[in-house]
């Protein structure tokens, strides 16, 4: 998508954004742009500060330095919930479900947490049918295979109809099959969404991704389209080469 | 349990619970309405607890200071020459809500044991400044000589009119935790209890709804005092003591936690425990430390948890 490479005012835009815990630099002066309507993929080697990264776009770590910018209003000081309420929402890399409800309980608080800012965009029904668990309303979370479990876990951060979702790492510790359906799943939200996607599948990312960023040491090192980034050859030497 | 059977049960537990002090006098046992009062005013200030911890998952172990709080409020205005019951409701919640609002405002902004230590820390500190309010018995406690007045001829001092009112006041209590429960906010409430990252990220102002939890139960343990010292004629700096609010804690543990009877279940059995051993040794709590031990090791759910697989069982 070229055209959206050229639009000037991106939908969130990250500029410099800086975190240390200790010695340890998590990010150091990231700088990220993502247009609406793409799907952008943030990769890079463990320990990158990927994870990191997107706890302080949603408001769950809170950088030492840098701006936030999303849809032309600086979010830096935000907290999660009024970040959500402007349309910003997240999926957890480790599955966090509400584990006193049902599947349907769990969609049903989810959509109520969205009721309250956003209007009503999809009902229980649509959004179970959407993440592929419409014959599992009634299961518990216990009972949940680790996919259902994943694809619930998107599920919720979807229930609001945000303008931007970030993944992190929808498909970790899927198989095969788990993860062609995520990936279809991903696939779909790319008609009303925009999607920041982290993940480590490389193959599913290069199908899926209109730009790539690679984050390594706490720095994008790297952004372009997917073609451009799998032959950049310092992206080869920090992360590509090793797979 | 089917509706039915649940509702024909709850009559004959209001029935139960209505013919207790006529029934005990008949017996000759009238001493024993005023230890049933005691229980009902326990019950509604451990259900208080069971809504922050149980429901809210916070585990506050300052919540005696709330019930301590209410019983002062109350205690003082009747010292003070105000005696209508109105007045010393509206003053009760006023303190103690406040109090619970700043309190909860500071402490809801830690976590897991640091929380509990705050909590406790702010319970100690009320504690101390009971004890130095000398013009109000110090460490000593307050006595007062009258009575809430309720007007309709109630009158306080009498053990059934009492044990009734604070039977009311915890039949409303109930009434509200179930309406809660079942409501948007309280499944919110649960779920913020279950991953309260998950829930702000959903959109959920986590903190503020919390404080609401936590502001409304320091209030209704506050109403609980102002029973108390009715009930007492007397407040004690003892009431807001850490070890009161421990006590609370081992009620709720006790009955069933994030269960609506567990309070009532956990105020009723310690209180008895306590009545029936201290008769026999002073060691009491020795001895109620086993019950407690055997309710943790085989009732995983509490009292409540247990009748309730009893209650399947027998279906």
């Amino acid at each position: 998508m070229s055209a959206a490479a050229s639009t000037p005012e991106p939908l969130l835009d990250v500029q410099q954004l800086s975190k240390r815990f200790g010695g340890v630099v998590a990010s150091a002066g990231v700088d990220l742009r993502v247009h609406a309507g793409e799907v952008h993929a943030l990769i890079g080697p463990n320990g990158a500060g990927k994870t990191t990264l997107v706890a302080q776009l949603a408001g769950q770590v809170r950088p030492d330095r840098g701006r936030i910018v999303f849809a032309g209003h600086d979010i830096t000081h935000l907290s999660p919930h009024e970040r959500a309420r402007r349309g910003l929402a997240r999926s957890f890399q480790i599955t966090r479900l509400f584990r006193s409800f049902d599947v349907a309980g769990n969609v049903a608080l989810a959509l109520q947490a969205a009721g309250s800012f956003a209007s009503p965009g999809m009902t229980a029904d649509e959004l179970l049918a959407e993440i592929g668990l419409a014959d599992r309303a009634g299961a518990g979370i216990a009972a949940l295979s680790h996919g259902e479990q994943r694809a619930l876990e998107v599920g919720l951060a979807i229930a609001s109809r945000p303008r931007l979702v970030m993944l992190d790492e929808p498909m970790a510790g899927m198989g095969h099959d788990e993860s062609r359906r995520m990936e279809a799943l991903i696939q779909r939200l790319r008609a009303r969404t925009t999607v920041l996607l982290i993940e480590h599948d490389v193959d599913a990312v290069f199908r899926l991704a209109d730009r790539v960023s690679v984050l390594v040491s706490g720095q994008i090192i790297c952004s372009g389209a997917p073609d451009a980034v799998r032959r950049n050859s310092g992206v080869i030497e920090a992360y590509l080469g090793e797979e | 349990m089917s509706p039915l059977r649940r509702r024909v049960a709850l009559l004959a537990l209001a029935g139960l619970l209505l013919a207790l002090p006529p029934a005990m006098q008949a017996l000759g046992a009238g001493y024993y309405v005023s230890t049933a009062g005691k229980i009902v005013v326990f019950a509604i200030a451990a259900t208080s607890l069971n809504l922050v911890l149980g429901y809210g998952g916070m585990v506050s172990f300052g919540h005696a200071a709330f019930f301590g709080l209410g019983a002062y409020a109350t205690g003082v205005l009747v010292s003070e020459g105000v005696f209508n019951a109105g007045m010393h409701l509206l003053a009760t919640v006023a303190l103690t809500a406040f109090a619970a609002l700043v309190i909860g405002a500071i402490s809801l902004r830690t976590r897991g044991v640091y929380f509990i230590m705050i909590t406790l820390a702010f319970g100690q500190m009320l504690f101390y400044v009971a004890n130095s309010i000398k013009g109000y018995g110090g460490d000593e406690g307050l006595n007062i000589r009258a009575r809430s007045l309720l007007g309709f001829g109630l009158d306080l001092k009498d053990a059934p009119t009492f044990y009734y009112v604070a039977l009311a006041v915890l039949a409303a209590t109930l009434l509200g935790l179930n309406a809660f429960v079942g409501s948007r906010f309280g499944r919110a409430i649960v779920a913020i209890r279950d991953d309260d990252l998950r829930a702000e990220a959903l959109g959920f102002a986590t903190y503020r709804m919390r404080l609401a939890v936590f502001v409304a139960a320091g209030a209704i343990a506050g109403i609980a005092g102002a029973l108390s010292v009715n009930q007492q004629g007397y407040v004690s700096p003892n009431l807001l003591h850490w070890t009161q609010s421990g006590t609370l804690m081992v009620m709720v543990i006790l009955g069933g936690v994030a269960s609506l009877w567990g309070g009532v279940l956990g105020a009723t059995v310690l209180v008895v425990l306590q009545e029936a051993l201290s008769a026999y040794t002073t060691h009491w709590e020795f001895w109620t430390g086993w019950v407690l031990l055997a309710v943790v090791l085989f009732a995983r759910h509490g009292l409540a948890g247990w009748l309730a697989g009893l209650a399947v069982k027998k279906r």
